[in-house]
């Protein structure tokens, strides 16, 4: 009896559990895609992933709680909603644990339907999750059908443990409650959290303080060691909670009282509206805000940190960089595997010698070029107080690039013409600078002020300054972020520090053909970023090896970075469901009181209310629900982002590739586009579910319907 | 109040109303025609199913006609144009429902405030109308509490300012005193006498009870979608008005229209 019943009922409550529905197949689309990542074959293979299938896990587990907390709320919400009707039950003489058995049956039905239809679009999306991924790698995409029996166990699992986790407390309150509460359940006005207007106004003077205190922390930085954020972060999440407690409280008792003010405007329904759900809703948004600001931080942390692995590797301008410790060497046997491998022309390598560098041309698409110390320090004073300008600590410097670096005009002319700039004439009695278009300020100042500035006995051009990418900003390219060209005939009076053999290949480099490249070369190794030894005057080198050759570039480079892109994808995986999360929430309030809605605007309608103000009423009271939780949300997650970009730009970059402003800026303005597309479908959705309740409501055909 | 032979303010000129589909069409009201003169209350009585709440709906533009026409004040309400209606409801109309319809978000003074809000009063003027109204209907203390805090008695009451508090035209009332004790029934009944005598509010009234109808000047009595008897009160105590009311209904188990 009970089974027929729940599955009648679920079945008559389709449109109420439509939300509810679409939320939980969301939400195993979304698990099943991720979890498929962890079994795909294809994602398996790449490199330095590692770590992102305990990344998943331990982001799912993540979700499971704050899911789990979402369902909780909006199976108590349509309860309280059914009220009336458990109450007949229990008045039938049903008990009260069955009842509970009711209930959990036809959230069970659901659950298996919404799982069902979840898979489908969790299949595709995991492909567009694979397609990213590999397009990250520059690796080709092949559609399949991703299906993986343990991703779908292991979905199953984490969804039945988060519904099973939503509905205990459900089902707890249901075997408690009396018949008497469940009737008087939505009857009355909810009252306001802080009921005194002087204490509102002391809880949002305090929650003001709170934010101010805590942007303090975070923007200036006192107590160091991640202390200062951490105390802000708290901060902020108090001035968040507190500031929803106290705002409508404090703006009910002030302007409930104000007749000027409340029936202006048509004001009265939208105000009251908000003032009757204000205990619910002041925690509703309290938590809103918090997803929503954690959302924003989350997606615009992992597009900062896309824009970095982006950035870096645009940086890195050479596909291919070989290096060679304290000579030049012959780089031709390398030459001429790339230029079979990746270039696909028939190009000409000379043979190199050792001897004579300025010979070495090997082809229009490769060059091989010596990087030389001055023996000076001028323009390396300059670029470390840019370092601490920017407010970067100075790292130890390696051993190569203690001393100012440089190369031949004749090898930085074939380079340009290599990377197609554009041509320069230069004065073979002059040097010139290449660098970070950070450090351009600083060195042209430089070369203006000192008329003693020279190198091997060579004056500096007063407006010599080039800033194009050149493989500078890792150090162990063309210099660390800045390196000086000097006429041919200075060769003599430097030090060479390392052979360079540099190419442009046609096609981007997959990890697979950096490990073929290595492998095929015997003497070849990766130059690799995280080790290090010391020299022989106790600074580092990331010459590990004495007679090894090092292959670099910007694919090596970009390699290198390949573990952040675990972190990107848990970074959207968790935006993405706290997006989720809120704005079924706000769904949840809007369209879970429909009857409600209908019933009021009926009441206006006859009233004399014109459908048109009706319908205004109602966007109105759509826009404070959706923009009140955001705009707090912003101004916190901008402050949120701004930390997390600018020590990602302070790890990777001593000095910035972009002004930190713009980097924070995109970063921000990326993850905001992506959070209003969800959002805003949200809202679309709500709009037109209210405009359809609206029309049923104002048109004279359905007050037939309330007709005796 | 006797009507007089003035030009009514509302007159009913052989309405029907047809509801169902062509294979099955129910007859709500049939060739229904009378006249109500300014400063009348009107109770129109018959049992459930006879188009009591039919023809009050019609009247109020709520439902359309199939058939016949309505004047108020000489204009046809039947052919005002769908956008037109609710600014017509909303100058011309007050009504009172069973159900007392009063926002539950809303206190009882913003309750009754709302239809000077929705046309647009100056607030300094809605307070002054709404404690007007409200020390007239003995709810001044109630206006801060909310439809839940207060009795039946208080939200009809507060439903019935509601719909005084524009000075409409015509006021309708669906069996208002339906939710209510007796006493309460008795207080909402005899301030609608007050407001009609004191007043002059014209006020047309759909009830099945007798007792309630027997507040009325004039009882139109509904059977089967038409209309079967009216009776006068005329000079009468309401207690002899009261026993001829159920002698007629007495009657409206026969089959005999009037």
């Amino acid at each position: 009896m009970l089974s027929k019943l729940s599955l009648r009922n679920a079945r008559r409550a389709f449109g109420e559990y439509a939300l509810f529905f679409v939320t939980l197949s969301c939400c195993v689309s979304a698990i099943y895609a991720f979890n498929s990542l962890i079994f795909s074959d294809t994602v398996k293979a790449l490199p330095d992933l590692e770590i992102l299938p305990w990344l998943i896990i331990a982001s799912s587990l993540l979700v499971i709680l704050i899911m789990g907390w979402i369902i909780g709320y909006m199976i108590s919400y349509m309860l309280r909603k059914r009220s009336r009707e458990f109450s007949i039950y229990m008045i039938c003489g049903i008990q009260a644990r069955r009842i509970a058995a009711l209930l959990l049956r036809e959230n069970v039905l659901i659950g298996i339907l919404a799982f069902v239809a979840g898979i489908l679009p969790g299949m595709l999306l995991s492909q567009i999750l694979e397609a990213a991924l590999l397009r990250l790698f520059g690796m080709p995409f092949c559609l399949h059908v991703p299906f993986f029996l343990p991703a779908l166990g292991l979905t199953l699992v984490y969804f039945w443990g988060m519904l099973l986790y939503g509905m205990r407390k459900s089902i707890r309150w249901i075997r408690r409650v009396q018949p008497c509460e469940l009737l008087r359940q939505d009857q009355s006005n909810e009252k306001p959290p802080v009921s005194d207007r002087g204490r509102a106004v002391t809880l949002l003077f305090l929650s003001l303080l709170s934010c101010l205190a805590g942007f303090g922390f975070i923007w200036i930085q006192p107590l160091g060691k991640g202390y200062d954020v951490l105390a802000g972060t708290g901060l902020l999440v108090l001035f968040l909670s507190g500031f929803f407690r106290s705002v409508p409280a404090a703006l009910t008792s002030r302007l409930g009282s104000r007749a000027h003010w409340k029936y202006k405007k048509h004001r009265l329904v939208t105000f009251r509206d908000f003032t009757a759900r204000i205990h619910s809703m002041s925690s509703i948004m309290g938590i809103l805000s918090i997803l929503f600001m954690l959302s924003i931080t989350l997606a615009a942390t992992g597009t900062a940190i896309g824009m970095m692995v982006t950035r870096s590797t645009q940086a890195d301008v050479f596909d291919i960089m070989i290096l060679r410790h304290g000579e030049t060497g012959d780089f031709s046997r390398y030459a001429q595997m790339i230029r079979e491998d990746f270039s696909g022309q028939d190009s000409y390598s000379q043979d190199l010698s050792s001897q004579d560098l300025s010979s070495q041309d090997l082809s229009p698409r490769d060059h091989s070029y010596g990087i030389y110390a001055s023996g000076k320090t001028d323009f390396l004073t300059v670029r470390n107080q840019a370092v601490v300008e920017t407010g970067r600590r100075l790292n130890r410097p390696y051993a190569e690039f203690r001393q100012d670096t440089c190369m031949l005009q004749s090898d930085y002319l074939k380079l340009r013409k290599l990377l197609g700039y554009r041509d320069l004439s230069l004065d073979p009695a002059l040097c010139y600078v290449h660098c970070v278009p950070a450090l351009e300020r600083g060195i042209r100042t430089l070369t203006r002020e000192r008329n003693d500035l020279e190198c091997a006995g060579y004056p500096f051009a007063r407006e010599g300054v080039f800033t194009e990418p050149f493989s500078q900003n890792n150090g162990y390219g063309n210099g660390m972020d800045y390196i000086l060209i000097v006429p041919d005939g200075a060769v003599k009076s430097l030090r060479l520090l390392y052979g360079v053999y540099a190419a442009v290949t046609d096609r981007p480099l997959s990890p697979d053909d950096l490990g073929r490249i290595t492998a095929s070369c015997e003497g070849l190794v990766l130059l690799d970023g995280k080790r290090a030894r010391s020299g022989p005057d106790g600074a580092p080198t990331r010459f590990v090896y004495e007679d090894m050759d090092y292959l670099s570039g910007k694919w090596v480079s970009k390699a290198e970075l390949h573990y952040l892109y675990s972190i990107i994808i848990c970074l959207f995986y968790l935006s993405l469901i706290l997006v989720i999360t809120g704005a079924a929430i706000l769904a949840t309030q809007v369209l879970g009181d429909w009857q409600k809605k209908q019933r009021q605007n009926r009441i206006l309608s006859q009233l004399g209310m014109s459908g048109d103000l009706i319908s205004r009423l109602v966007t109105r009271q759509l826009a404070l629900l959706f923009l009140l939780p955001l705009l707090p949300a912003v101004l916190v997650s901008i402050c949120f982002t701004f930390i997390c970009t600018k020590k990602i730009l302070v790890s990777f970059f001593q000095l910035p590739i972009v002004t930190d402003l713009v980097w924070m800026g995109q970063s921000l303005m990326t993850a905001l586009v992506l959070f209003s597309v969800l959002y805003g479908i949200y809202f679309a959705a709500a709009r037109i579910c209210c405009e359809n309740s609206l029309k049923n409501t104002s048109g004279n055909s359905i007050l037939f319907y309330e007709v005796r | 109040m006797r009507p007089g032979c003035r030009k009514p303010l509302l007159h009913v000129e052989h309405i029907e109303k047809y509801y169902g589909s062509p294979q099955a069409v129910t007859k709500a009201l049939d060739q229904v025609s009378f006249d109500v003169q300014a400063g009348e209350f009107i109770s129109i009585m018959g049992a459930s199913g006879s188009g009591k709440t039919t023809l009050l709906n019609c009247i109020s533009t709520i439902d359309t006609v199939s058939a016949g026409h309505i004047l108020l004040d000489g204009r046809d309400i039947t052919a005002i144009a769908e956008s037109d209606l609710s600014a017509f409801r909303r100058d011309t109309l007050g009504f009172v429902f069973q159900d007392f319809n009063l926002l539950d978000t809303l206190t009882l003074e913003e309750n009754i405030a709302l239809p000077l809000t929705i046309s647009e009063k100056a607030p300094g003027e809605i307070i002054t109308q709404v404690r007007r109204i409200a020390d007239r209907l003995h709810i001044g203390d109630a206006l801060q509490k909310f439809p839940s805090q207060v009795s039946g008695g208080q939200k009809q009451r507060c439903a019935f300012a509601r719909a005084m508090v524009c000075n409409p035209r015509l006021i309708m009332a669906d069996e208002p005193t339906g939710s209510l004790d007796s006493h309460a029934s008795r207080v909402l009944l005899t301030f609608m006498e007050e407001l009609n005598q004191d007043m002059g509010a014209t006020i047309l009234m759909v009830t099945h009870d007798a007792f309630s109808a027997s507040y009325g000047s004039r009882i139109l009595f509904l059977k089967d979608g038409r209309i079967f008897n009216e009776i006068h009160r005329g000079e009468k105590t309401r207690s002899t008005f009261y026993h001829e009311i159920l002698d007629v209904l007495s009657l409206l188990g026969g089959d005999r229209p009037c």
